[in-house]
């Protein structure tokens, strides 16, 4: 015989249970599904160029610490071998450039952002996918 | 015989009481102090634009779906055809340069770039950005953009292109925009008599027109 207080503990621990699991599940569904914030990777050093690696991105940052200018580029991957230069921006000295776009069904566009210098410098990129480009 | 405990106790921690009021007060007045001189300073070069009373600022538009946003409190400056121009003051560095930036933001068709630079050399001698969407300079369609963020009382920049041909454009609430594809570069007089020379063709003349391979570098 299972006691009623034994049984309404049971029903406690199982309704807390499912409780547990619906807020994981919304919380997992408010999520984004993949949140891209990185650096461009190889780039310590003095360069000209440096590339993100492919991902989905709406927003592109560079700087030159060198300050010899900078110009970013967010490259759309078309598939095939092919791409798009969606937006570059330029900037003398040690300014900061940077590309923003929302574009498409979920706004990130597949492909990689990309920094270069006219003389090899220390170049620093990131690039992301926030709905803000900051 | 022997006196109270208390009575020794209650003058000393009144000491002590009195002392670390002393040292906080002291401490307050240096932080205020401190931070009076800072708004002093920032007072005397803050671009025009980031002084405005609220009431009459455009604080950056609720963006419509599928269009790139600026950044919360970004400032609606300007809007130039299709193009929205927003400045922040005082934004932390996007690639982690250390320091407070001041931006120059725009915006067409879901597209838009920026241009940052340290507050005080912003408000010094200004910040140009030279954009090309749609394509790589020179493709078909492709749009180049020069966007600037100028100090107070810099009242035009002058662009002269490719061919020789010099013309004014004037400067609002120290934002200004120009769309030329045949810009080679941007000058302007700082009220104290310097001219600022940004070259569009070196620094567009970085430009890849293929793109490297993703996260390689040279």
């Amino acid at each position: 015989m299972v006691s009623d207080s034994l049984r309404r503990r049971r029903v406690q621990a199982a309704s807390l249970v499912v409780a547990v699991v619906a807020a994981c599940a919304v919380a997992y569904s408010a999520a984004p599904a993949f949140a891209t914030n990185e650096y461009f990777p190889n780039c310590e050093g003095l360069h000209t160029l440096c590339n993100g690696n492919e991902n989905y991105i709406r927003n592109v940052f560079g700087i030159n610490h060198s300050g010899k200018g900078n110009c970013t580029t967010l490259w759309r991957n078309n598939g095939g071998g092919s791409y798009t230069a969606m937006e570059s921006e330029c900037v003398g000295g040690g300014n900061t450039s940077a590309e923003c776009a929302n574009l498409g069904g979920y706004g990130e566009v597949y492909g990689h952002g990309e920094i270069t210098s006219g003389s090899a410098g220390e170049l620093r990129g990131r690039q992301d996918n926030f709905s803000n480009c900051s | 015989m022997n006196k109270p405990r208390s009575s020794k106790i209650v003058p000393g921690a009144a000491l002590l009481a009195i002392v670390a009021a002393g040292i906080g007060l002291l401490v307050t007045a240096a932080l205020a102090s401190s931070d009076t001189a800072k708004r002093s300073t920032a007072s005397k070069t803050e671009l025009a634009i980031f002084s405005q009373p609220p009431a009459l600022r455009h604080l950056a538009r609720t963006a419509a779906a599928g269009a790139a946003k600026p950044p919360p409190g970004a400032i609606l400056a300007a809007v130039v055809g299709e193009t929205e121009l927003y400045a922040l003051h005082n934004a932390s560095s996007a690639v982690g340069a250390g320091g407070l930036t001041d931006c120059v933001y725009h915006f067409t068709n879901g597209l838009g770039g920026a241009a940052c630079g340290p507050t005080s050399e912003v408000e010094e001698s200004g910040i140009v950005g030279v954009s090309v969407s749609g394509g790589v300079p020179g493709a078909p369609g492709a749009v180049l953009r020069i966007t600037g963020l100028l100090p107070n009382g810099v009242q035009s920049i002058k662009i002269t292109d490719r061919d020789g041909v010099t013309y004014a454009v004037h400067v609002a609430d120290n934002v200004v925009e120009r769309e030329d594809n045949n810009a080679a570069t941007v000058s302007y007089g700082l009220p104290d008599g310097q001219v600022e020379t940004t070259d569009v063709t070196e620094l567009i003349g970085a430009i890849p027109r293929q793109p490297g391979l993703p996260g390689a570098s040279s």
